[in-house]
């Protein structure tokens, strides 16, 4: 009997011990499948580096990209019209603006004041300051949108298109505006202080109280499966395909998959690893490249002072009659559009994630702040770009491996020979910085769908599809992450319009009691005048 | 009920309502409330979170405002002895070692009751503790009457 149970014993604690094992190695037994799949996968592809046939992965994406593209791209008035959801972010873009009575405008002055932390209250809830949300959210959208990016909309649309580029930004400002006001006004805080918030909150919580409550988490569940798409293409993969296209420039020959796997390897230390430092750091860069940047744009325009006007005007009449551009005036607007888009983010709910861990508890104030992203994305920063691109006349040579950033390079190129180095490493650093940001937008909306637990997942899939991102083409590559991307505004924006009379009632309470000297949180900004 | 006559109870919270009627339940029958431990798992921060880039929020503060969170519920003066836990890492694991190294007798654990999608997808920590625990475990669940 004695022996019996003894044997009993013995075997339960085998058992437990062994479950516990079990227990301990779930963590590498979800990694290795993964990693022996994408091995089997792509490792033919990686050995045999031939261009001139179609890569795996292009023939992965092909097929979804042709199959979203005849949706999403669907051309509204004729053969070269606008595509659908261009047209859907404009159109809002524009609502907004005059719904919001152009507070792009006079609210710029106040977002100037909050960013310089003159309204910082300590004792508010949220993650980190107005300054800190806003380089967040901007680290994730200067990249590669303002250098390859408007390097694409001049070769398909012209000089022209970056007028329309320009329009665009200024629109989106208050498209960014009001997603990121509601991303404040309906995050959650959690007991431990951190925050969850952006659209996928907004949509479920602010449709809700509307009593359409079903209808806002339908939304909210389809907007969180394009933003973990959107993140793995926009924000992943076409900015390691396109880091490795400046780093391919610079040294021919190098192996895409060699640095595919660095890329990646970087990357995974961060999301998976959790080395915090990494991350920090390159966030931390980017605001010191974007400097870097605009001097050898603003110093590449001195050089080149006496054409400018000639390039500004170029810029302006190729808006309204572009030469050789197919579809004419609505072909550059479009091209313009999109880059817009692509760049600033505005109407697509991204950076409204960033925003809502704001320290405030004024919403209005955080979307105030919000503007000034469009504006130094778009307004600023491609433009210095285009005009750096047209006053060379880079953009005339639409000759073979003049695509994205190699065209910005041949730019620089002219001016300061050893430039395109410095360029190069921006490009990879804004990249990477892009791919940080992104993967933590893809993370929330994962987190949303499949509890906080079960992110790692996600996190692998991020890092295998930073090494694929270099192995694929360009073009296969940007109409997966345009499609993505873009379409996480359909959800966004239809939120946002429902919404938007709250907004603007939010914004006129706001301003009076601003303007009513009610507001001064630490220091009389409004009283010394 | 013997099986809360135990010295050492461990009640997960997840600050939901229904987790806190649980410790509500638990405390009225265990009249003592130093025999209750109460335990609330964080998951860890991610290494990309802006809080974590701009080092504004770190695990010793979130601890700190978990506990206030608590007191502004249940008043210090109310549960004395009651005994707060704030553990860093995945729930279902989390409770099921701080169970087994601190000999704790039962654990009673609210179960959502979570149907549809998000009982696939979301899973249950009720549900794995009861499983790994080596002690026995009290799934709590609210009386679909009330």
């Amino acid at each position: 009997m004695n022996n019996k149970s003894q044997d009993i014993r013995r075997f339960l604690t085998q058992r437990k011990n062994w479950l516990n094992l079990k227990r301990k190695r779930h963590n590498l037994g979800i990694l290795s499948p993964i990693i022996v799949v994408s091995i089997l996968l792509f490792s033919p592809n990686v050995l045999a580096q031939d261009q001139a046939s179609p890569s795996i992965v292009d023939q992965i994406f092909g097929p979804i990209v042709n199959f979203l593209a005849t949706i999403l791209f669907f051309p509204i008035g004729g053969e070269n019209g606008f595509p659908i959801i261009v047209l859907w972010l404009f159109i809002a873009a524009i609502f907004f603006t005059l719904r919001m009575r152009f507070v792009n405008f006079w609210g710029f002055r106040h977002a100037i004041e909050v960013i310089q932390g003159k309204y910082d209250d300590p004792n508010d809830e949220g993650e980190v300051s107005h300054f800190q949300a806003l380089a967040t959210a901007v680290s994730g959208t200067v990249g590669l949108g303002n250098i390859a990016g408007v390097a694409v909309a001049i070769q398909l649309g012209g000089p022209g298109a970056m007028f329309w580029l320009t329009i665009a930004g200024l629109c989106g400002m208050v498209t960014k505006f009001v997603e990121c006001t509601l991303a404040v006004k309906y995050r959650r805080v959690l007991e431990d202080g951190t925050v969850l918030g952006g659209p996928m909150y907004y949509l479920t919580r602010g449709l809700g109280d509307r009593g359409l409550r079903p209808l806002g988490q339908g939304l909210a569940i389809l907007f969180c499966l394009l933003a973990i798409g959107g993140s793995l293409g926009g924000g992943n993969m076409f900015q390691a395909n396109q880091s490795y296209a400046a780093i391919a420039n610079l040294i021919p020959g190098f192996p895409n998959w060699l640095f595919g796997l660095v890329l990646a390897v970087l990357t995974g230390v961060v999301i998976i690893g959790g080395i915090r430092r990494i991350g920090a750091v390159a966030e931390k860069l980017v605001p010191a490249m974007a400097v870097i940047y605009i001097l050898a744009c603003l110093f590449v325009i001195i050089v080149n002072i006496a054409q400018v006007p000639g390039a500004v005007a170029t810029i302006i009449t190729q808006a309204f009659a572009p030469s050789a551009v197919a579809g004419g005036v609505v072909g550059v607007m479009v091209q313009g559009f999109r880059r817009s888009a692509f760049s600033n983010e505005a109407g697509v709910g991204s950076a409204a994630i960033a925003h809502a861990a704001a320290r405030t508890d004024e919403p209005i104030r955080e979307g105030i702040v919000a503007l000034l992203e469009p504006f130094i994305d778009t307004v600023v920063i491609c433009n210095l770009t285009a005009i750096s691109i047209v006053l060379t006349g880079v953009y005339q040579n639409t000759g073979e491996g003049l695509d994205g950033v190699t065209m910005t390079a041949g730019a620089f190129e002219t001016v300061i020979g050893w430039f395109p180095i410095v360029l190069s490493i921006a490009v990879c650093l804004f990249a990477f910085s892009t791919i940080i940001s992104w993967s933590y937008y893809g993370i929330q909306a994962w987190a949303y769908l499949f509890g906080k637990n079960n992110t790692l997942i996600f996190k692998i899939i991020y890092v295998v599809c930073t090494f694929l991102g270099c192995l694929g083409s360009l073009s296969v590559i940007i109409d997966f992450s345009d499609l993505m991307l873009l379409s996480m505004a359909f959800p966004n924006l239809l939120g946002c319009y429902f919404l938007s009379n709250e907004v603007a009632a939010d914004l006129n309470n706001y301003w009076q009691r601003l303007t009513s000297g009610e507001m001064l949180a630490n220091e009389p900004v409004l009283g010394e005048k | 009920m013997s099986l809360l006559a135990g010295d050492r109870i461990l009640v997960p919270i997840d600050f939901s309502e229904v987790s806190f009627a649980a410790l509500d339940e638990t405390l009225n029958y265990a009249q003592d409330p130093t025999k209750v431990t109460v335990i609330h798992i964080l998951s860890p921060l991610v290494a990309v979170e802006p809080s974590v880039v701009w080092e504004t929020l770190d695990d010793e503060t979130r601890k700190k405002n978990v506990l206030n969170a608590f007191h502004e519920r249940y008043p210090k003066s109310l549960v004395e002895h009651l005994k707060l836990e704030v553990k860093i890492g995945d729930p279902g694991v989390e409770i099921v070692d701080y169970a087994q190294k601190h000999n704790i007798h039962l654990i009673v654990i609210a179960s959502h009751g979570r149907t549809g999608l998000n009982r696939f997808l979301l899973g249950s920590v009720a549900e794995r503790v009861a499983r790994h625990a080596k002690c026995p475990v009290l799934i709590w669940r609210k009386s679909p009457n009330t």
